[in-house]
C-alpha cells in the first residue's frame, strides 16, 4: 500500500515538474479562485459563488460517489447478476422535489444581492465612460474633467508580435494605461457607459462586476471601494482587433489626496458649472498624449516641426494600432498602408475628411469627435510627411475646423 | 425476424462518385453526413490547434490578433455547424430508420440535398479565409456593430449560415415525418428508443429556431448593405436586440447539440450495465421539458446588458429550473447503472465519461445562472470553460461514443478495442487538462477572445495548451481506427454487444444496403 | 429508390402533408418573425 503511494506521489511530483519545466519563469501565480473583492457588493458576489459552488460539491460527491461505488462493485468481471428494476415513480418524485427545494434556497440569497447591485440610486459621484476602439474615455460629470485612458507605452511595445519583449519583464503586463480612472474610496460612484463605436463591456474583477457599454444607449453600474489603491480589469466583450488591449485601470485614492487631484486636472479657464454646459461638442483636451491643453496657456505657432513632433506621438496612440507604427498597414487584416498610399499623399481635403469623419461600415473611426483641431491637424501632418510621403503639406488647425 | 433483404426488387445502383453524389439512402447519406462531420472537426481542430499555440504564453509569438480573432470565430462556427451538428444528423441518418423498423428515411431525396448543402455553405465560409480583410472576426454571436465591420467576408459569413440553416431545417423535417409515419407496426412513441425521441424533439426545435437565426442574420445583411437600421442606435434600432434574437436561436440551438448526445448515452449506457434503461418514461419527460425550458432562458447569455430587474430575475429563475430535468436524467443513467453488470468497452468508457464531465459542466452552468455571481463570470474563461464541457466531454465525447458502439454494425468489424481504450483515456485526461484550467483563470480575470493575457495567468494557460495538442493529436487514433475498421478486422456478429437490445441489433453486420423493406412486427 | 415504390399510398400522401406543414410552419416562423422586427424596430423605412 506504501509502495503504492510512494510511486503515485513520485509520478505526481514529476508530472508537476514537467509543468513547471514548461514555464519559462515561475514568476506568476497559480490563482485558483474569484478575487473576494473590495466593494460590499463584490463581497457578496464572492459568498454567492463560494455557497453556489460548495452545493455543486456536495450534489457532485454524491452523484459521482454512487456512480463510482456502482462501477467498482457492480461490474461482470466480478461476477454482478443485473437487477431488472427499471422505474419507481417513487424515487422520480424524490429527485425532483429536492433539488427543486435547493434551488429556491440559492434563488433567495441570489436575488437579494441583485437587488442591491442594480441600486444606483444616491451616488456621491458620476463619471461617464465612453468605450471605444480601443481606449476608454472618461467624464466626471460634475467636475469638467474628461481624458482618455489607453494602453500604456510599455506594455503596447511589449505586445507587438515578435517584440522581442519578455512580458515577464513588463510591470502589470496588459493591465496598465496611461491614465487611470481616479475615485475616493468609500464614495458611491455611478458609471454611465455607452460606447462610441461596437460594444465593450467594463470590467474590474474587484469591484465584483461588468457592465456592458452599448452605442446609443446608456448603463448603469455602481461601485464603493472600500480600501484605497490601484485595481485593474480588462474589456470583457469582443470588440475587434484589439480587445485584448484596452485594459480599465481605476486608482481609489483617500478622499483628501482625491480632492487634490480634482484640483489639479480641473481645467482651469472654466468653473465646474459654465464648462459642463460647453462640455457637449467641445472636443477639446483629449489626454491622448497625456498633456492637458488647456495647461499650455499660450502654445508657440503652428510649424512643421511642432507638428511632426506632436503628430509622430498621437500616431502612435491612435492610429498605429491597424495602420502600423511603419504606415505598412495590415492587409491580412483590412487596414490599408498610408506609406504611400493615394489618400495619405493625394489630395488634401479627402485625407482630412477620412480623418474627421471615418469610413462608414469599416473600422475606420472618425476621428473628429475624438481629437482637437491642432492634434487632428498635427497626425494628418504626419501621416503626409512621415515614411516615404513627402508632400511636404502643412495642415493647420483651422483647415481641420473648416473641415468638421 | 432476421433479415428483411429483397436485393432483387432494387435496380443497379451507380457506382464511385455517382453513387455518393445521387444517393438517397439512408445509409450513405449518414455516412457522408458522418466524413463531413470528421473533416469539419479536423479543420476546425486545426484552428483551435493555432489558438493555443498563440495562448501558449504571453506576449504575441505567432499570429496578429485580428488573425486570432477569426480564428476564434471560425473555429467555433466549423464546430458547431460542421461538426457536431452534421454528426449527429448523420447518426439520425443512420440509425433512426434502422430503429424504427422503417426501409428508408420518408423523404430520401429531399435528404440528399439536406447533406449536399453543406459542402457549398463550408466552401463559402472557409473561402472567407483568403479573402482581403480576411475570415469573419466579430465571433461566432454576430453581435453587431463589430460584425458589420466585418469586410468581403461578410456577405459570404451570412449566405453560408442561411444555407447551413437550409440544410438543418430540411433535415429535421425529413427526421419528424419519417418517425411521425414511419413506424413498424406495435412500434408506439413510448416504445420508440431514446435516441430517436431525442431527435424527435430536436427536430422540432430545429424548425422553430433555424428561421429566426436566418431571419436575423438577413437583418444584419440589410443594415449592412441596404441602409436599414434594425440594429443601429443611430438609425433607431438595438443592437442588443439583435442578441434577444441570437439567444433565442442560440440557447434552443445549446440543445439542438446536447439531446441527441441524451439519446445516445441513454442507449449505450443499458446495454453495456446489461439492464433496462432506468425511467424511460421519465427520461422523455425530462427532455421534453428541457426543450420547453429552453426557449424561456435565452436572455441568460446577456445578463451584463442592462436588463431590467425583473428581466434578470426570471431568467435566472427559469435557469436554474433547467437544473431539475437534467437533474432526473444524469440521476436515472447512474440508477440504469446501479446493480448491472458492467463491462467497460470504449462506448461504455465514453458514456462513463460523458455523465461524469457533462455533469461538471453542467455544474458551472448553475453557477452561472446566480445572476450576481454571473456578473463576474460572464465573458470571462469561466464561460469557455463551462461549455467547452458541455460541448467535447459532452457532445462531442457523446458522438463518439455512438460511432464506436454502432461503427460494427455500419462496417461488419469490430474496431481495434485496444485503439480504441488508447484513445478514450487520452482524450479524457487531456480534455480535463484543457478545459479545466480555464475554470481558475476565468475566476481569476481573464477575459475570452483575447489574444495576449496578463502575466498572472501564465502557467494555467501552458497547462491548457498542453492539454490541447495531446487532445488534438489523439483524434487521429480515432480517425485511424475507423479507417481500419472500414477495411477489415475481426467480423462483427449482428447483435455486436452481448446486453444490445432494438431493432437495429436485428439486421446482419454490416447492415445491408437495404433494410426492413418489409416491415418488422414490434411486440 | 428504397422505399418510394412500395410506400402504400395513404401513407405517401400523409408523408408529404406532414413535410409540408413543417416547412409552411418553419416559413411561417420567418415571415412572423421579420414582420414583428420590422414593426417593433422601424428598421425599414
Amino acid at each position: 500500500m506504501s509502495n503504492l503511494m510512494t510511486r503515485w506521489t513520485g509520478r505526481i511530483a514529476a508530472f508537476a515538474a514537467l509543468l513547471f519545466a514548461l514555464q519559462p519563469s515561475a514568476r506568476a501565480d497559480w490563482e485558483l479562485n474569484m478575487p473576494r473583492g473590495v466593494t460590499g457588493i463584490s463581497g457578496e458576489v464572492y459568498d454567492l459563488h463560494m455557497l453556489i459552488f460548495g452545493v455543486c460539491v456536495l450534489i457532485a460527491v454524491v452523484v459521482f460517489g454512487l456512480m463510482i461505488i456502482s462501477i467498482f462493485k457492480h461490474r461482470k468481471s466480478l461476477g454482478a447478476e443485473p437487477a431488472r428494476f427499471s422505474h419507481s415513480t417513487k424515487v422520480e418524485i424524490v429527485w425532483t422535489v429536492i433539488p427543486i427545494i435547493i434551488l429556491v434556497a440559492m434563488a433567495i440569497p441570489a436575488a437579494d444581492t441583485l437587488v442591491r447591485m442594480e441600486d444606483t440610486r444616491n451616488s456621491d459621484i458620476s463619471v461617464k465612460v465612453t468605450g471605444y476602439q480601443w481606449k476608454w474615455h472618461y467624464e466626471y460629470i460634475d467636475e469638467g474633467i474628461s481624458f482618455f485612458s489607453n494602453l500604456d507605452a510599455e506594455s503596447n511595445r511589449a505586445r507587438q508580435v515578435d517584440s522581442g519583449i519578455d512580458p515577464f519583464t513588463v510591470d502589470n503586463y496588459l493591465l496598465n494605461v496611461d491614465k487611470p480612472l481616479v475615485v475616493p474610496v468609500g464614495a458611491k460612484v455611478r458609471l454611465l457607459l455607452t460606447s462610441n463605436d461596437v460594444i465593450h463591456s467594463w470590467w474590474v474583477p474587484a469591484f465584483g462586476g461588468k457592465k456592458d457599454a452599448i452605442p446609443g444607449f446608456v448603463n448603469e453600474f455602481w461601485f464603493q471601494a472600500d480600501e484605497p489603491g490601484t485595481y485593474r480589469g480588462q474589456c470583457a466583450e469582443l470588440c475587434g482587433r484589439d480587445h485584448g488591449f484596452m485594459p480599465v485601470v481605476v486608482e481609489v485614492l483617500p478622499t483628501t489626496e482625491f480632492d487634490r487631484w480634482l484640483a489639479d486636472n480641473r481645467p482651469a479657464d472654466a468653473a465646474p458649472e459654465t464648462r459642463m454646459a460647453a462640455a457637449e461638442p467641445a472636443p477639446s483636451s483629449s489626454g491622448l498624449v497625456s498633456e492637458a491643453a488647456a495647461a499650455t496657456p499660450e502654445p508657440p505657432a503652428w510649424s512643421m516641426e511642432r507638428a511632426m513632433d506632436r503628430g509622430e506621438n498621437l500616431y502612435a496612440s491612435a492610429c498605429a494600432a491597424c495602420h502600423q507604427p511603419g504606415g505598412q498597414g495590415l492587409a491580412a487584416a483590412g487596414f490599408p498602408a498610408l506609406d504611400g498610399s493615394p489618400v495619405a499623399t493625394g489630395p488634401v481635403d479627402q485625407h482630412i475628411d477620412i480623418a474627421v469623419n471615418g469610413v462608414p461600415g469599416t473600422a475606420m473611426a472618425g476621428f473628429g469627435p475624438q481629437l482637437s483641431d491642432e492634434e487632428l491637424a498635427a497626425i494628418v501632418t504626419y501621416q503626409r510627411n512621415a515614411w516615404g510621403n513627402d508632400t511636404g503639406d502643412l495642415v493647420t488647425p483651422e483647415d481641420i475646423a473648416a473641415a468638421r | 425476424m432476421t433479415t428483411a433483404t429483397h436485393t432483387e426488387h432494387h435496380a443497379p445502383e451507380p457506382t464511385g462518385l455517382r453513387r455518393w453524389l445521387t444517393t438517397t439512402n439512408h445509409k450513405d447519406i449518414g455516412s457522408l453526413y458522418l466524413m463531413f462531420s470528421l473533416l469539419m472537426f479536423f479543420v476546425g481542430g486545426a484552428m483551435a490547434m493555432v489558438i493555443r499555440a498563440e495562448l501558449f504564453q504571453p506576449g504575441l509569438q505567432l499570429v496578429d490578433p485580428g488573425f486570432f480573432n477569426q480564428m476564434t470565430t471560425m473555429h467555433a462556427l466549423i464546430m458547431i455547424f460542421g461538426a457536431v451538428m452534421p454528426a449527429f444528423v448523420g447518426l439520425a441518418n443512420w440509425m433512426v430508420p434502422l430503429m424504427i423498423g422503417a426501409p428508408d428515411m420518408a423523404l430520401p431525396r429531399l435528404n440528399n440535398w439536406s447533406f449536399w448543402i453543406l459542402p457549398f455553405a463550408f466552401t463559402l465560409l472557409l473561402s472567407t479565409l483568403f479573402m482581403p480583410g480576411g475570415a469573419p472576426a466579430g465571433g461566432w454571436t454576430m453581435y453587431p456593430p463589430l460584425v458589420l465591420q466585418t469586410g468581403d467576408a461578410f456577405p459570404f459569413l451570412i449566405f453560408s449560415v442561411h444555407l447551413m440553416g437550409l440544410s438543418s431545417i430540411m433535415g429535421a423535417i425529413n427526421i419528424i415525418v419519417t418517425i411521425m409515419n414511419m413506424r413498424a407496426p406495435g412500434m408506439t412513441l413510448l416504445k420508440m428508443p431514446l435516441f430517436v425521441w431525442t431527435w424527435l424533439i430536436t427536430a422540432y426545435l430545429l424548425i422553430l429556431v433555424m428561421p429566426v437565426l436566418a431571419g436575423a442574420v438577413t437583418m444584419l445583411l440589410t443594415d449592412k448593405y441596404f441602409g436599414t437600421a434594425f440594429f443601429t442606435a443611430a438609425g433607431g434600432g438595438d443592437p442588443v436586440m439583435f442578441q434577444h434574437i441570437f439567444w433565442f436561436f442560440g440557447h434552443p440551438e445549446v440543445y439542438i447539440m446536447i439531446l441527441p448526445a441524451f439519446g445516445i448515452i441513454s442507449e449505450i449506457i443499458p446495454t453495456f450495465a446489461r439492464k433496462p434503461l432506468f425511467g424511460y418514461n421519465a427520461m422523455v419527460y425530462a427532455t421534453a421539458s428541457i426543450a420547453f425550458l429552453s426557449f424561456i432562458v435565452w436572455a441568460h447569455h446577456m445578463f451584463t446588458v442592462g436588463m431590467p430587474l425583473a428581466g434578470q430575475l426570471f431568467f435566472m429563475f427559469a435557469t436554474m429550473l433547467i437544473a431539475v430535468p437534467t437533474g432526473v436524467k444524469v440521476f436515472n443513467w447512474v440508477a440504469t447503472m446501479w446493480r448491472g453488470a458492467m463491462t467497460f468497452e470504449t462506448p461504455m468508457l465514453f458514456a462513463l465519461a460523458f455523465v461524469f464531465l457533462f455533469t461538471i459542466g453542467g455544474f458551472s452552468g448553475l453557477m452561472l445562472a446566480i445572476v450576481p455571481a454571473d456578473m463576474q463570470y460572464h465573458d470571462s474563461y469561466f464561460v469557455v470553460a463551462h461549455f467547452h464541457y458541455v460541448l467535447v466531454p459532452g457532445a462531442v465525447f457523446a458522438i463518439m461514443a455512438g460511432v464506436y458502439y454502432w461503427l460494427p454494425k455500419w462496417t461488419g468489424h469490430m474496431y481495434d478495442e485496444k485503439m480504441g481504450k488508447l484513445h478514450f483515456w487520452l482524450s479524457a485526461i487531456s480534455v480535463n487538462l484543457t478545459f479545466f484550467p480555464m475554470h481558475f483563470v476565468g475566476l481569476a480575470g481573464m477575459p475570452r477572445r483575447i489574444p495576449d493575457y496578463a502575466t498572472q495567468f501564465a502557467d494555467f494557460n501552458a497547462v491548457a495548451s498542453v492539454g490541447a495538442f495531446i487532445f488534438g493529436f489523439s483524434q487521429l487514433l480515432f480517425a485511424y481506427n475507423i479507417w481500419r475498421c472500414a477495411r477489415g478486422g475481426a467480423k462483427a456478429t449482428s447483435q455486436v454487444w452481448e446486453g444490445a437490445h432494438g431493432l437495429e441489433w436485428t439486421v446482419p453486420s454490416p447492415a445491408p444496403h437495404h433494410t426492413f423493406d418489409t416491415p418488422p412486427v414490434v411486440k | 429508390m428504397a422505399g418510394d415504390g412500395k410506400q402504400d399510398p395513404a401513407r405517401r400522401a400523409r408523408v408529404i402533408r406532414t413535410a409540408i406543414i413543417l416547412a409552411l410552419a418553419a416559413a411561417a416562423v420567418y415571415v412572423a418573425f421579420f414582420l414583428v422586427m420590422a414593426e417593433r424596430s422601424k428598421g425599414i423605412s
